[in-house]
């Protein structure tokens, strides 16, 4: 298990790596070049993945955490713009492990792009939604004592998300990244951006001890 | 396009994808456009086309648009706003690269529409058989949830403990049919899992079913299409226009033109073969038909 987190880890920086890398370096193809390490980097994933023992209690505990984030983009329909989505991810990550969360980010993304749309963006956006939920599985010791510290994560988690797929739109868009088009597509992003983080908080915020409670006895079970 | 095997689909609309990403040259780019909306008009049912059109139209304008609003390279000022120049060089730039975003928004489009779920796992199952379960899994889940989450709606809307005058209320009530929800999924999920552990799920040699086949159209349209994009793909550093300072569109005017064509027509090659395979296959199923 720790050496799998390790191994996401890796890959997770390899990526980050490799993009700076090809930005730095003045290479030609960035658009082609960041799809690739996405895709690659998610593709690795389900190869350590593939490797491990699989429990069908812990897989279907993943399963209904992603199934859960995707229904929620339903459920809360009623509500404008509030989406539990990345809340989600998050509580995933803290509560099952940093693999589940990934796991959870990544397959929502790809799941639910079924619903919405698939498109070149898909790699990008499983790798941002599982990095957010690896992230939240990696601090999960600290974000399960400290509740401000969950909801200043769930804050920048959902901004973040928020700036690293304008960096995807830019790169699209433009064929290389513009700094004036970046400063663009965040400040016309700005009430999306808001949105993101304060759902985010709202949603931990009431959700984050019952939902705790509820996923720790099923934790509980899958060990027993 | 339906009826090739998945992995083909898959490398084809990457095929085609990546051309995109890497050439910038106007005139090709609306060489994949036509082709886009080709093997749109061929995997779409249903009406409203004119309007989803339109749609991209207004994507277009828009994407044009954003570029000389915020980028002011260039050396041919056309107007100034607010003391900014808008170049000629931006607009010209703004208006070829809306021009591939919306050839890759189609495509994206067409992909969705082509790639469905059962493709999907076939694909994900020969990737990792394990993803797969859960891909699917999950799918399966996504409508009990959904209806469950109506039944829940339905009792707290004749409970009558939150009145649905307010935004505030109606949060709080959907809130609260959304906690019952997650733990009533948390709970039968663990009885599924369970009963799963019962009929084998967690014994070795677990492989994905799939009901697809490669045919000899498959490995045509393969070779085909990872030919033309390596083609492209090689050869794109003498596609590629010039924008700033200015614009410079032929350095090398037969040659660049002469590529660009070639590699055009490569591309336009997999959308007809398609459509020729799709044509003979409905005319077989037809003579089908008239046989019962």
């Amino acid at each position: 298990m720790n050496s799998l987190m390790k191994k996401a880890v890796l890959i997770a920086l390899s990526a980050v790596l490799v993009i700076l890398g090809a930005v730095m370096l003045g290479g030609k193809h960035y658009t082609l070049v960041s799809v690739l390490i996405a895709a690659v980097s998610c593709i690795g994933f389900a190869y350590a993945f593939e490797r491990r023992e699989l429990t069908s209690r812990y897989a279907v505990l993943v399963a209904v955490m992603t199934a859960l984030s995707i229904a929620g983009r339903f459920i809360f329909a009623p509500v404008p713009a509030f989406k539990p989505v990345t809340a989600l991810v998050i509580l995933s990550g803290v509560y099952l492990s940093a693999e589940g969360g990934f796991l959870t980010g990544a397959l929502t993304a790809l799941i639910s792009n079924m619903y919405f749309g698939h498109g070149a963006w898909t790699p990008f956006q499983m790798l941002a939604w599982g990095l957010i939920g690896l992230t939240a599985g990696v601090l999960s010791n600290q974000l399960k004592k400290n509740r401000p510290l969950l909801l200043l994560f769930g804050a920048i988690a959902g901004a973040m998300y928020s700036f690293v797929m304008d960096i995807w739109t830019v790169v699209w868009y433009s064929g290389s990244p513009e700094t004036g088009l970046y400063k663009a597509a965040i400040l016309s992003a700005i009430p999306f951006t808001i949105i993101y983080a304060v759902s985010n908080v709202v949603f931990l915020f009431l959700f984050a001890k019952s939902f705790g409670r509820k996923l720790s006895r099923a934790v509980t079970l899958i060990e027993r | 396009m339906k009826s090739f095997h998945p992995v083909t689909v898959l490398i084809f609309f990457a095929a085609m994808l990546t051309p995109l990403m890497t050439v910038n040259n106007p005139v090709y780019t609306a060489v994949l456009l036509v082709g886009a909306i080709l093997i749109l008009l061929q995997v779409r049912s249903g009406r409203g086309l004119l309007r989803e059109l339109w749609g991209y139209l207004v994507i277009f304008l828009i994407m044009a648009a954003m570029n000389p609003l915020f980028v002011h390279r260039g050396s041919t000022p056309l107007f100034f706003l607010n003391g900014r120049a808008i170049t000629l060089e931006a607009v010209v730039y703004g208006v070829c690269s809306a021009l591939r975003l919306t050839a890759s928004i189609i495509w994206c489009r067409a992909f969705s529409l082509v790639m469905t779920s059962e493709k999907l796992f076939c694909i994900t199952g020969k990737l990792s058989p394990k993803i797969s379960a859960m891909l699917t899994m999950t799918v399966r889940f996504i409508p009990d949830m959904l209806a469950q989450g109506r039944k829940i709606n339905a009792y707290s809307r004749t409970s009558g403990e939150f009145p649905d005058d307010s935004l505030l209320s109606r949060f709080r009530r959907i809130m609260s049919v959304f906690s019952a929800l997650v733990t009533w999924s948390i709970e039968s999920g663990v009885q599924t899992a369970d009963s799963m552990k019962a009929r084998g799920f967690e014994l070795k040699g677990r492989t994905a079913y799939s009901r697809f086949s490669y045919h000899t159209e498959d490995a045509v349209l393969l070779v085909l299409c990872i030919a033309s994009c390596a083609a492209v793909c090689t050869i794109s550093g003498r596609l590629n226009a010039e924008f700033y300072p200015t614009v410079k569109y032929s350095a090398d005017t037969a040659a660049l033109g002469a590529a660009s064509f070639l590699s055009a027509a490569a591309y336009v090659f997999p959308t007809a073969f398609a459509m020729v395979i799709g044509l003979k296959r409905s005319r077989r199923s037809l003579f089908r038909k008239g046989e019962k």
